[in-house]
């Protein structure tokens, strides 16, 4: 799941924001966005968003889906299914019908799995000294 | 009645065997028309627009992709539908579907017609892309966001990606790409890609040269968009769209 997400088909993506590009505004995508470069604003789109590694975003993000690598600032609303992978820092609130963490990634914020928001998972700061929420893929089976 | 446009290179020595060839398919198919041969001195504007008005219907370059991209504002602005014999190699052609030579003026008589969408910046036309190299201090504007690049990066902005031939005319969308060269421990280029109807180009200093289908130019500040099924072209049935 974590290794095999790499941006080498821009067949089925309708937006790529490459490693020297920023964009600021108020982005809106009718498709699959990838991002490896620096995004300040908002990002909506009804398809899936993969933020590499190297990319920074200063934005909230609205998606039906996501993969996280790289660092997000903002709070992230997916519909349906958010991957973190280890390299990734979230620092803001989560919200997603379901959410695979790989062990290393930080998140700072609230995490919302499911509709109903009593089955939020994590609170800020309840788990490690400096709000910071290290979770292991062990932690996935907390939200059976 | 059919108006044949040909490029001024036809006098060449090299085209005339394909001349002949062309010109007597033209007669076996009963297309024939007026010919006129391009020079300096020559307005096609003008000369289409006068042609039009006498009751020409179709144009017909005779010549390359130079010379069909030189006649697609006349076609435009007249309204009238525009047709191609290719000389030589040609990629609109294959895009369009047609042979080179003489066995393209059977896809003239079979006037298949497609209406294909055009790219337009500022007041003028372009059928394939526009190219901003060493986009230094540029800024592009497209919907509610703004896109700022590093100073090496290569802008295009694609109509037709006749490169890939994985193209569709009538989409009524312009395709965006920023590249990064790459450098000599990665040769490889990274890129951008944003799908748009229009985008303005600004540059945060000194106006920057924005080249268009190759030859043409112009300065910042542009804006580009896409005119949705403004040329009406004939195509032949192996057209990759």
């Amino acid at each position: 799941m974590f290794k095999n997400e790499t941006p080498k088909n821009i067949k089925d993506t309708e937006t790529i924001i490459g490693e020297s590009v920023m964009v600021e505004g108020e982005f809106n995508g009718h498709g699959n966005v990838i991002i490896e470069g620096k995004l300040n604003g908002n990002l909506n789109t009804d398809g899936h968003v993969l933020v590499g590694e190297k990319a920074e975003i200063n934005a909230n993000i609205k998606a039906s889906s996501a993969f996280i690598s790289g660092l997000v600032k903002g709070n992230i609303n997916i519909n349906d299914s958010l991957d973190v992978a280890k390299t990734a820092i979230i620092n803001g609130d989560i919200k997603a019908q379901s959410i695979a963490v790989e062990a290393g990634c930080q998140i700072n914020g609230k995490i919302n799995i499911g509709t109903n928001p009593s089955k939020a998972l994590y609170e800020k700061g309840n788990t490690t000294k400096k709000n910071k929420i290290i979770v292991s893929s062990e932690s996935e089976k907390m939200t059976d | 009645m059919y108006l044949y446009i040909y490029d001024s290179c036809l006098k060449e020595k090299k085209y005339q065997k394909i001349l002949i060839k062309i010109e007597s398919r033209i007669i076996d198919l009963d297309i024939k028309g007026k010919i006129l041969r391009l020079n300096m001195l020559k307005n096609i504007n003008e000369i289409v627009r006068e042609e039009v008005e006498k009751g020409a219907h179709t144009i017909v370059v005779v010549g390359n992709d130079k010379t069909f991209n030189s006649v697609i504002e006349s076609a435009i602005k007249n309204d009238v539908l525009i047709g191609y014999i290719p000389i030589e190699k040609s990629a609109f052609a294959e895009i369009f579907g047609i042979p080179i030579g003489e066995l393209s003026c059977n896809i003239l008589s079979g006037r298949i017609i497609k209406k294909i969408d055009i790219g337009k910046i500022n007041q003028k036309f372009f059928i394939n892309s526009i190219i901003i190299e060493n986009a230094q201090d540029i800024e592009l504007k497209i919907e509610d966001f703004k896109i700022k690049t590093e100073n090496h990066n290569k802008i295009i902005i694609k109509n037709l990606d006749i490169e890939k031939q994985e193209t569709n005319p009538t989409d009524g969308i312009l395709e965006l790409f920023i590249e990064k060269p790459g450098n000599f421990f990665n040769k490889n280029n990274t890129h951008s890609l944003f799908t748009t109807k229009k985008v303005v180009i600004n540059s945060l200093s000194e106006p920057r040269t924005i080249i268009f289908d190759e030859f043409q130019s112009l300065n910042t500040p542009a804006t580009v968009n896409i005119a949705t099924e403004k040329l009406n072209v004939i195509v032949g049935s192996e057209r990759k769209f």
